[in-house]
C-alpha cells in the first residue's frame, strides 16, 4: 500500500486562551496527482490545521505525519518536498519581490532559474523588481503562491489562495492549481469559497467547529446536495406566487426581478406550469437551481457554523 | 552555512544597516566639528613656561611630612618638577585625548589595616584599588556603538516579526534553533564590522584634527597598538550586544522591547544598584562592557573602618568579558528555548 501524503490523527489543539481550534481531527490524503479541498466556515481550523502539518504550532495531541514522517521530530528531513502558503503572503516589505524570493531560495540553494520560472508562472516578473511593500493585495498573493513553486515541492500546501485575487486572477490560480494536480503533485487547499473548491478540487473535506464532518469525492458531495428547487421566471411574481401558495406549493420569494424559486423535485417540475396556467399566467423560463456544493456546505454546517 | 549566508547578506541589505550608522558618523563628525572650532589655530605660545600646580605641590609635601615611604626621599624640587604637567595654554587637540594612557602600573593599594567589631580591633583584610581602563573618548563612543547594536539586533529580528517572515524562514528551515543562532552570528558578526569601522573612521578623524589643530605627540607605535586593542575588544563585546538584543526581540517579538530594555538599563542602572543591590555593581553590564572596552579592572564597594564605603578590585578584564558573554549569552539560550517551543500563529 502507498503511503500516505498526509496522515492526521487524532488532532487537537488547545490555545491558550481556552479555544479548542482543531478537536480531534483526522486526514488521510494519499498520494497522487489530486487536489484536495479542506473547506470550512471561518474560525472552523483550516488555518490551525495547516499550521500543525507545517510543525508552526505545536499540537496539544494527536500525531501528523507527511509522507510517512513524524512533523514534530523529523520535519527537516521533508520540508524541501513541500510548498506552503499559510494565511496571508509574509515577506520584508523594503526588498523586492525577486530579492525576498531569492533568500529563501538561498536557504536551501535552489538555482535562481526555478526563481524565475516561478515569477513567470503566477505573472509576475516584470514587477518582481519593486518592493514587496508597493505590491497590490493580489500581487502579494501572487508572490506567496510563486514561494511554494520555488522547491519544486511534491506536497504543495495553500491557505487561501484565491484571496485577494480579482476575477482573472482566481481563474487563472484555479488553472494553476488544476495543473499543479495533474503534474502529479499532490494538492491541499483550504478555503471558504464554495464554489472555488467545486472547481479546482478533486476531493473534499469539510470541517466545522475543529471536526471533520464530511470527507468525499467531489462530485458525490455536489449529488449529495442535489437540490430540489426550480428557479421560475415569470413576469408577475407576486400574483405567481399567491397562485402558487394557493395551489399547496412551497413558494420562495427572492430579491431577483421576475424570480420565484419553488421547492419540488425537477421530475414534478411540470405541475408548476400547469397550476400557473390554469390562472393564465405564462411562465418565460423555469431551471433547476444548481447543485452546489454550498448547499451540502450550509446544510452541514448548519448550527455549527456560528461560534 | 547556506543560511549564514543568506542573513548576512540581509544585515547588509537593510537600510537601517546604512542609516543607523549613517548618522552616529554624522554625530562624530558633528561632535568633531566642534572640537575643531572651539580649538585655537594660534602656534603654541613660544614664551610659555611651564608653571608646576601649586595645589598638587603643597598636598605632596604635606604627604611626604606626614611620612609617606613612596615620597620619602623626593625633595621639593623633585615635587615640583613632578607636579609640571605638559599644559597647553592654546586650546589645541592632543591625538592623547583619544585615550587617557593610564598605565598598569598606576595602581595603588587601599589597606585595611583593621575593623572593629562590638569595640574589638580585628585584623582587617588587604585591599587592592581597581585598575582604572581607558576612559576618554574613543571607549565613551564605543560604548555608544554598544547601543547602536542593540538597535540593529533588535530589528534585525523585530523586522521579522512585524512583516511575519519568521513564519516564511521556518517552512523553508524548520530547525529553530539553527535560525536563532544563526542571526546572532551573523548579525553580531555584521554588528562587530560596522562598529569597528565607526571607531577607525573616529580615530581617523581624531587623527586628523589633532594634526591639523593640535599634535600627535605621543602617539608612538604603544598608543597606536592601545587604540588598535581598544577597537578590537569593542567589537566583541558589540556583537554580545548585538545577541543580547536578538534575544530580548525574539522574546517581546518585536524591536522596541530591546531597545528600551537595554537603553533604559543603561539609564537607570546605577540608580537601582547604588540603591537597591550594591553587590551587584561588579555584575552591571555596562560596568563590565567598559572594563573590557577600556582594558581596565571593575571596582567593588567595601566598607571600612569607620563605616565608609571604597571601591577595591573586584575582577579583571577577561572576567569582565565573561560576565558580558553571559548578559548576553544567558537571554539568547532562554530566547532560544522559547522560540523552539513556540507557537507561531
Ligand atoms: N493564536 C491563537 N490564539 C488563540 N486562538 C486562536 C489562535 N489562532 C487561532 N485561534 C482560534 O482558533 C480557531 C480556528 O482558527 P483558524 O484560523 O484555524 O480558522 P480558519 O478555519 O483558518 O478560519 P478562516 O476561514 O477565517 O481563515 C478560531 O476560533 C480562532 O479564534
Ligand atoms: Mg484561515
Amino acid at each position: 500500500m502507498q503511503q500516505p501524503v498526509i496522515d492526521v490523527r487524532g488532532l487537537r489543539k488547545d490555545f491558550r486562551n481556552g479555544v479548542a481550534a482543531i478537536d480531534g481531527l483526522d486526514i488521510q490524503i494519499e498520494a497522487g496527482g489530486r487536489v484536495h479541498g479542506f473547506l470550512g466556515p471561518n474560525g472552523a481550523g483550516k488555518t490551525t490545521t495547516i499550521r500543525c502539518l507545517l510543525g508552526l504550532i505545536r499540537p496539544s495531541a494527536g500525531d501528523v505525519k507527511l509522507f510517512g514522517v513524524d512533523v514534530a521530530s523529523n520535519l527537516p528531513s521533508i520540508i524541501g518536498r513541500i510548498g506552503a502558503l499559510v494565511e496571508t503572503p509574509k515577506f520584508f516589505p523594503n526588498f523586492s519581490g525577486r530579492k525576498n524570493l531569492q533568500m529563501l531560495a538561498d536557504v536551501v540553494g535552489v538555482r535562481s532559474v526555478a526563481i524565475d520560472e516561478a515569477l513567470d508562472t503566477v505573472g509576475l516578473s516584470d514587477r518582481s523588481g519593486d518592493k514587496f511593500g508597493t505590491y497590490s493585495l493580489g500581487m502579494k498573493q501572487r508572490l506567496a503562491i510563486a514561494a511554494t513553486l520555488l522547491k519544486d515541492p511534491e506536497l504543495i500546501i495553500l491557505d487561501e489562495p484565491a484571496n485577494g485575487l480579482d476575477p482573472a486572477g482566481i481563474v487563472e490560480i484555479r488553472q494553476l492549481i488544476r495543473s499543479l494536480g495533474s503534474s502529479g503533485r499532490t494538492v491541499f487547499v483550504s478555503s471558504h469559497q464554495l464554489g472555488e473548491v467545486q472547481q479546482t478540487c478533486d476531493e473534499v473535506m469539510i470541517i466545522s467547529k475543529g471536526r471533520l464532518i464530511r470527507q468525499g469525492p467531489v462530485s458525490e458531495m455536489v449529488s449529495l446536495g442535489a437540490s430540489n428547487k426550480q428557479i421560475v421566471t415569470v413576469r408577475d411574481p407576486a400574483q405567481a406566487i399567491r397562485i402558487l401558495n394557493d395551489a399547496g406549493f412551497n413558494v420562495q420569494p427572492v430579491p431577483e426581478p421576475e424570480t420565484v424559486h419553488v421547492e419540488i423535485p425537477a421530475a414534478r417540475a411540470d405541475e408548476i406550469t400547469k397550476a400557473l396556467a390554469a390562472h393564465q399566467v405564462f411562465l418565460s423560463g423555469m431551471r433547476p437551481a444548481e447543485a452546489s456544493l454550498e448547499s451540502v456546505f450550509l446544510e452541514l454546517t448548519e448550527g455549527q457554523g456560528e461560534l | 552555512m547556506k543560511l549564514l549566508k543568506v542573513e548576512l547578506k540581509r544585515f547588509w541589505s537593510r537600510r537601517i544597516t546604512l542609516i543607523a550608522p549613517g548618522v552616529f558618523a554624522l554625530l562624530l563628525v558633528l561632535g568633531i566639528g566642534i572640537a575643531f572650532t572651539q580649538s585655537s589655530a594660534d602656534p603654541p605660545d613660544p614664551d610659555y613656561v611651564p608653571q608646576p600646580d601649586a595645589g598638587c605641590v603643597e598636598f605632596t609635601i604635606q604627604a611626604r611630612e606626614e611620612g609617606d615611604p613612596q615620597l620619602a626621599n623626593l625633595s621639593d624640587d623633585e615635587i615640583r618638577e613632578s607636579c609640571t604637567f605638559e599644559d597647553n595654554p592654546d586650546r589645541r587637540v592632543w591625538v592623547t585625548d583619544l585615550l587617557s594612557l593610564t598605565r598598569s602600573d598606576d595602581w595603588s593599594e587601599a589597606r585595611i589595616a583593621e575593623q572593629e567589631f562590638n569595640g574589638v580591633a580585628i585584623p582587617g583584610t588587604e585591599y587592592r584599588e581597581a585598575k582604572r581602563g581607558f576612559d576618554s573618548a574613543l571607549p565613551g563612543i564605543a560604548t555608544m556603538v554598544l547601543i547602536l547594536a542593540v538597535v540593529l539586533g533588535g530589528s534585525f529580528v523585530g523586522a521579522e516579526y512585524r512583516a511575519g517572515t519568521v513564519e516564511n524562514l521556518l517552512l523553508w528551515e524548520p530547525r529553530r534553533i539553527k535560525v536563532i543562532l544563526t542571526k546572532c552570528l551573523s548579525g553580531g558578526l555584521g554588528a562587530a564590522l560596522v562598529g569597528g569601522l565607526l571607531l577607525v573612521f573616529f580615530t581617523g578623524l581624531f587623527f586628523l584634527l589633532a594634526s591639523v589643530r593640535g599634535t600627535l605627540e605621543g602617539a608612538d607605535s604603544r598608543f597606536v597598538l592601545d587604540v588598535v586593542i581598544v577597537i578590537a575588544r569593542s567589537m566583541a563585546v558589540t556583537a554580545l550586544f548585538f545577541t543580547l538584543a536578538v534575544a530580548i526581540a525574539t522574546l517581546a517579538k518585536n524591536t522596541t522591547a530591546a531597545v528600551v530594555a537595554v537603553l533604559g538599563w543603561f539609564i537607570v542602572s546605577n540608580i537601582i544598584i547604588a540603591l537597591v543591590a550594591k553587590w551587584f555593581q561588579p555584575f552591571e553590564l555596562f560596568t563590565n562592557a567598559n572594563a573590557v572596552i577600556g582594558g581596565g579592572e571593575v571596582a567593588k564597594t567595601v566598607k571600612i573602618l569607620g563605616g565608609s564605603d571604597v571601591a577595591v578590585f573586584s575582577h579583571g578584564p577577561w572576567t569582565a568579558f565573561a560576565i558580558v558573554a553571559l548578559w548576553a549569552l544567558i537571554p539568547t539560550i532562554v530566547a532560544a528555548f522559547v522560540f523552539h517551543r513556540r507557537d507561531l500563529t
